[in-house]
């Protein structure tokens, strides 16, 4: 976001005419320096996390609940790679715990963004499309969720159905659509009075292809920036969640409830503070920014400056 | 002006009717009898007892008759009693409700105060190394989880340095008047909890005054020879200022979120900390009358933040 300014050219005409929409992003995205940094730190996220197996194998030899009472509160050293990053209360390599627990992060992000899109994008494209009472109905609904705080809600949620990594996607992806689907709704409103979709309606095309060959088409690179801030807010209410108790469970780390545990004994092991929160806010970081260089790779106008 | 007061007084009326359906459903349709959950573990329970028991909490109505009876008794604002301290709901609820305000006010003031200015510099000074800083942080503020910025805190200077207090609002044993322990204690939730805010208004500030300074009528201030200091504090700040209002509404709901995880690293006595201990041991009737009163809250905040929007602005009256 930062550096483009910088070093973006200005925007030539031939470009805007002879390529596509995809082909004149990918440029520019290729001159943002820190958007491609975000990603390529992203990328190596994904990769730790399905390599978690494999390294805590190889070399860790640990597993994410090998204890090793004797020992607990090891500090973090440079001779055994197991306790690069410490070890917890009950003696677990932290290191570890971190890779499984981007792994549960990024799987909790990228699962319910992708029910809460779904869900925006239907409802959002329906809203717009059909106006009338469907519009007025779901307008209902979103204020009303809306005049309640989000983290209420889904506590009790969470307390209903208790804890476990299928109900907290389902939670996190059912309750957070109405952001998104207003989104598309007032992208839908707008486009659904443009020429082509009078024309496509002219030739008789019916209502479900004009909504999702037609509209749809326009509307989901815009959706597409969405997701990754979507992901993002994501992941920062699962960690507060498994923090509080509600979310992930142990044994199995999840970068929230690794902090539950370090936070009770902070004066004897503050590395064990340092670690699952700097990977959770780096993660979240590098989300935004992608998104945010995403926007302006794909629609310079909307660029911040 | 009127009208335009009373229309959006009358639009308030469906959402607190949905924020009273929610409220119900979430009580009623939670798993688990709420009699067979009182009397679990109880021995020498008859069936009597527990017929009596939910004819005493309205359960043998149908849920329509328990609906409008419910709503009957809030009307009068009792919201039953707890079921686990057997203490009125609205007590609790009075007792914690200021806590949470406190908190959510002093963080949104220095969201305000911080986040506005560090807009306006960084839209002036454009592109230069505060900018950079500024629009940074406008992207980090968000992405920080606020309880471990808090427990951060707690770590350098509860812990470290001793400067501010691990928790809690009040030193045991000090008055409840002493301001200075009660600052002292509220530093460190405040901060945490303001950081997001800070981050979306100097953000927001930043787009809306270069938006603004791009305008025509700017260029003719400019132009007739007003310093470029009044040009920037009178002519465009005002405009600049607008959108803040719409962005205090939607703030404070975030504010009333965040503080539920905050209050809990900070100890901190609030809403957020009673509902979570209400859902955790599934006291309903806290559960429900806190869902109501924020969202009963939260509905005032966003209709007074369109008046204002609508005395800010004329066009908006229509």
């Amino acid at each position: 976001m930062a550096t483009a300014e910088a070093t973006a050219p200005a925007f030539t005409l031939t470009q805007a005419t002879n390529a596509s929409l995809w082909a004149n992003a990918w440029y520019r995205l290729k001159k943002d320096r820190l958007t491609i940094a975000a990603a390529v730190m992203l990328l190596t996220f994904v990769v730790l996390a399905l390599l978690a197996d494999v390294l805590a194998q190889n070399l860790f030899h640990k597993s994410y609940t090998d204890q090793d009472l004797l020992n607990n509160y090891e500090k973090p050293t440079l001779a055994d790679p197991a306790y690069w990053f410490g070890g917890d209360e009950i003696g677990r390599s932290q290191i570890v715990r971190l890779l499984y627990g981007a792994r549960v992060s990024l799987a909790v992000g990228f699962g319910a963004a992708f029910i809460n899109l779904t869900l925006g994008i239907l409802v959002g494209l329906s809203m717009g499309y059909f106006r009338g009472w469907f519009d007025d109905l779901m307008q209902f609904v979103v204020t009303t969720l809306n005049a309640i705080p989000g983290l209420y809600l889904l506590l009790i949620v969470a307390v209903f159905f208790g804890p476990s990594p299928v109900a907290l996607v389902l939670i996190l992806g059912s309750l957070n659509w109405p952001g998104n689907a207003l989104y598309v709704r007032g992208q839908t409103l707008s486009l659904r009075e443009r020429d082509f979709v009078t024309a496509a309606r002219v030739i008789g095309v019916n209502s479900a292809t004009i909504m999702f060959r037609h509209i749809l088409r326009n509307v989901l690179p815009l959706v597409f920036i969405v997701s990754a801030i979507d992901v993002g807010q994501i992941i920062l209410t699962e960690s507060a969640l498994s923090f509080l108790g509600l979310g992930i469970q142990q044994p199995l780390p999840s970068w929230g409830n690794m902090l539950t545990h370090a936070a009770q004994d902070l004066s004897r092991g503050p590395w064990l503070v340092w670690a699952p929160g700097a990977a959770i806010f780096v993660t979240v970081l590098c989300l935004y920014l992608v998104g945010d260089g995403l926007r302006d790779a794909l629609d310079p106008r909307l660029k911040e400056s | 002006m009127g009208r335009f007061i009373l229309r959006r007084l009358l639009q308030g009326i469906p959402t607190l009717f949905g924020v009273t359906l929610i409220s119900f459903a979430l009580w009623r349709f939670s798993p688990g009898d709420p009699v067979s959950r009182l009397v679990f573990g109880a021995q020498n329970v008859t069936a009597e007892e527990i017929a009596a028991l939910r004819h005493f909490y309205g359960l043998d109505q149908s849920l329509p008759e328990q609906y409008l009876s419910w709503l009957g008794r809030i009307a009068h604002l009792d919201f039953g009693q707890s079921f686990l301290y057997h203490r009125p709901v609205t007590d609790m609820i009075m007792s914690a409700l200021p806590n949470t305000l406190q908190l959510a006010l002093v963080s949104l003031t220095i969201a305000l105060v911080i986040g506005i200015p560090l807009g306006v510099i960084a839209a002036r000074s454009r592109g230069s190394f505060i900018d950079q800083v500024v629009r940074v942080f406008g992207v980090a503020g968000h992405a920080i989880p606020s309880f471990w910025f808090g427990y951060l805190f707690i770590l350098v200077f509860a812990v470290q340095f001793g400067l501010f207090p691990v928790g809690g609002m009040l030193t045991i044993g000090k008055s409840e008047l002493d301001v200075a322990d009660r600052l002292r204690h509220l530093v460190g939730p405040a901060i945490a909890l303001s950081l997001a805010g800070i981050a979306n208004y100097s953000r927001l500030m930043r787009t809306e005054t270069l938006d603004i300074l791009g305008q025509d009528f700017i260029r003719a201030a400019q132009a007739k020879g007003l310093r470029p200091r009044t040009v920037l504090y009178v002519h465009a700040l005002r405009n600049a200022l607008l959108p803040i209002i719409t962005a205090l509404g939607g703030l404070l709901a975030v504010l009333v979120s965040g503080s539920l995880v905050i209050e809990q690293v900070f100890a901190w006595p609030g809403m957020g900390r009673m509902i979570y201990e209400a859902a955790v041991s599934k006291d309903y009737p806290i559960v429900m009358a806190a869902v109501f009163i924020s969202g009963f809250l939260l509905v005032i905040s966003y209709i007074a933040r369109d008046i204002a929007y609508g005395v800010a602005d004329p066009r908006v009256r229509r």
